[in-house]
């Protein structure tokens, strides 16, 4: 009984006299993507979209400052811009083109003077201006440290008064305040270096010092 | 708690009266850049604006 039936395999293989209507689907789908891939009549296979003749010439006005060497590639990017603009728009930006032109014919050039680097003379005559006042300042700075550390250290104790001592162990309490040491550096590496690190290497100047502060009021302090 | 040798009760301890004394501190700074001579800053801000004469 089970012979006359034949195996699902060979069905397609015996019934050759079917239509074969699955191979119009696949073309049908090729056609249909050739329809909807091929340029449109805004885009041709040359470049750019189809411009008006606003947008072109504003495309033209905005060339003007590009090299040539990049007027293709630019030419090509704005086209793509300046297609979504309408005429408003596109007016809007030549007229914006135009009066920055026009502003930038009438500014000033600017004039580039020239370099010039520091004569021996002049590092002289700067120094001559910076260190005395620098040499005095470094002297209150020193003045200053000791005064307020010798009072710190009367009136706060040092890390080592709280101290303990194990075996293999030390705890000690921080300090109440870190040691003011604004004149820790030698006031020839001060001058040598800061001093003519900041002084300046294009000419000679005048310094203002009337900022800087050579003494206090140990009262006040 | 040093003697017990309780470290995390020192060091509980310590930090509270660090926080505590953290703004007499920054008091105390603030006296010092007022009445004291102050940094080199100065100087540096002095001939960065110094007018040029040649």
């Amino acid at each position: 009984m089970n012979a006359d039936l034949p195996l699902p395999s060979t069905q397609i293989a015996r019934d050759k006299t079917a239509p074969t209507m699955r191979f119009l689907y696949p073309l049908a789908a090729i056609c249909t993507a050739i329809v909807f891939l091929s340029p449109g009549q805004s885009h041709a296979q040359t470049g750019g979209p189809i411009l008006r003749a606003d947008q072109q010439a504003a495309i033209e006005l905005a060339l003007r400052d590009v090299e040539h060497a990049m007027r293709s590639m630019a030419r090509q990017q704005l086209a793509i811009t300046f297609a979504n603009f309408n005429e408003a728009q596109i007016a809007m930006m030549v007229a914006k083109i135009s009066a920055d032109r026009a502003g930038a014919t009438t500014e000033p050039v600017p004039v580039e003077e020239a370099e010039t680097a520091a004569t021996a003379e002049d590092r002289a005559f700067m120094r001559a201006e910076f260190e005395p006042v620098m040499r005095k300042h470094h002297a209150a700075q020193v003045e200053f440290d000791h005064f307020v550390n010798s009072r710190i250290a009367a009136h706060c104790p040092a890390r080592d008064v709280y101290a303990r001592f194990g075996s293999g162990w030390r705890h000690e309490l921080g300090q109440f305040m870190m040691e003011s040491a604004l004149g820790a550096n030698r006031i020839d590496d001060r001058v040598n270096i800061a001093g003519e690190a900041y002084m300046p290497k294009d000419g000679r100047y005048r310094f203002d010092f009337s900022k800087v502060r050579t003494s206090f009021d140990s009262g006040a302090v | 708690m040093i003697a017990r040798q309780d470290w995390a009760g020192a060091y509980k301890v310590e930090s509270a009266a660090n926080a505590a004394l953290e703004p007499i501190r920054a008091e105390l700074q603030a006296d010092y850049d007022r009445l004291g001579p102050g940094d080199i800053g100065v100087f540096q801000i002095a001939m960065m604006n110094g007018v040029r004469v040649k």
